[in-house]
């Protein structure tokens, strides 16, 4: 049954059943903020850490 | 009755396309791999028997171990997706649209939390630790409902 779905399943991306597809986007939905690929994944790590924010030594600071 | 390359290229040039793109990330690799299919397409074509298999899952099947060829030469930071590994013994006249209709039916039917399981693990190839992550479970309780998903449709799709 397992290698009979994982063919499926495989077939499916190349196939696009529109019904099929439809449940597969369901279930996305419902996971989709913890659906990042490990690509994805790996853009945010090469982002590194967010220094936006961080607070720039002011001039006066630099005299003290 | 030989089906005609240009009809088969013009039909199926975006599905070939689109599932090799899925697993190989370099583009240019992956427009190569898409040439082969079609190169192998057109050398096999008075081999193709409509009464085996549909044009459909003829060319799926030639792109699939195509893909399956390009990771087995073994390109840097290539990695295969297990869900292309070892798909011996699986009906080829299984893999057509009508199935994959019956399969979203059967998936409808089920408990949410089952389908969720089924479609995260064989779509998306995630191991079931994970899924436990994802779905706020333990493992166990993961394992078991996986083994129940698995169950109520080996019951609607039997071997």
């Amino acid at each position: 049954m397992e290698k009979k779905l994982k063919s499926l399943f495989d077939y499916q991306k190349f196939e696009s059943n529109p019904a099929l597809q439809s449940v597969i986007d369901s279930v996305h939905r419902r996971y989709g903020a913890r659906m990042l690929t490990d690509e994805e994944l790996d853009l945010v790590t090469a982002a590194g850490a967010p220094e936006v924010g961080k607070k720039l030594p002011e001039a006066d600071d630099k005299l003290k | 009755m030989t089906p005609d390359i240009a009809q088969i290229y013009a039909q199926y040039k975006g599905k070939v396309m689109g599932y090799i793109s899925a697993r190989v990330n370099n583009h240019a690799d992956a427009e190569d791999l898409c040439a082969d299919v079609f190169e192998k397409i057109m050398r096999r074509l008075s081999t193709f028997d409509d009464t085996k298999a549909s044009v459909s899952t003829w060319v799926f099947t030639i792109t699939r171990n195509t893909v399956i060829d390009h990771f087995r030469r073994g390109r840097p930071g290539s990695e295969l997706d297990e869900n292309l590994v070892d798909d011996s013994g699986v009906d080829e006249g299984l893999l057509n649209s009508e199935t994959l209709t019956q399969l979203a039916n059967a998936l409808t039917k089920l408990p949410e939390q089952l389908r969720d399981i089924i479609v995260l693990r064989y779509y998306d190839g995630k191991p079931l630790t994970e899924i436990a992550e994802m779905m706020n479970l333990s493992y166990g309780a993961v394992k078991l409902r996986h083994q129940n998903a698995l169950m109520l449709l080996r019951e609607q799709f039997s071997d």
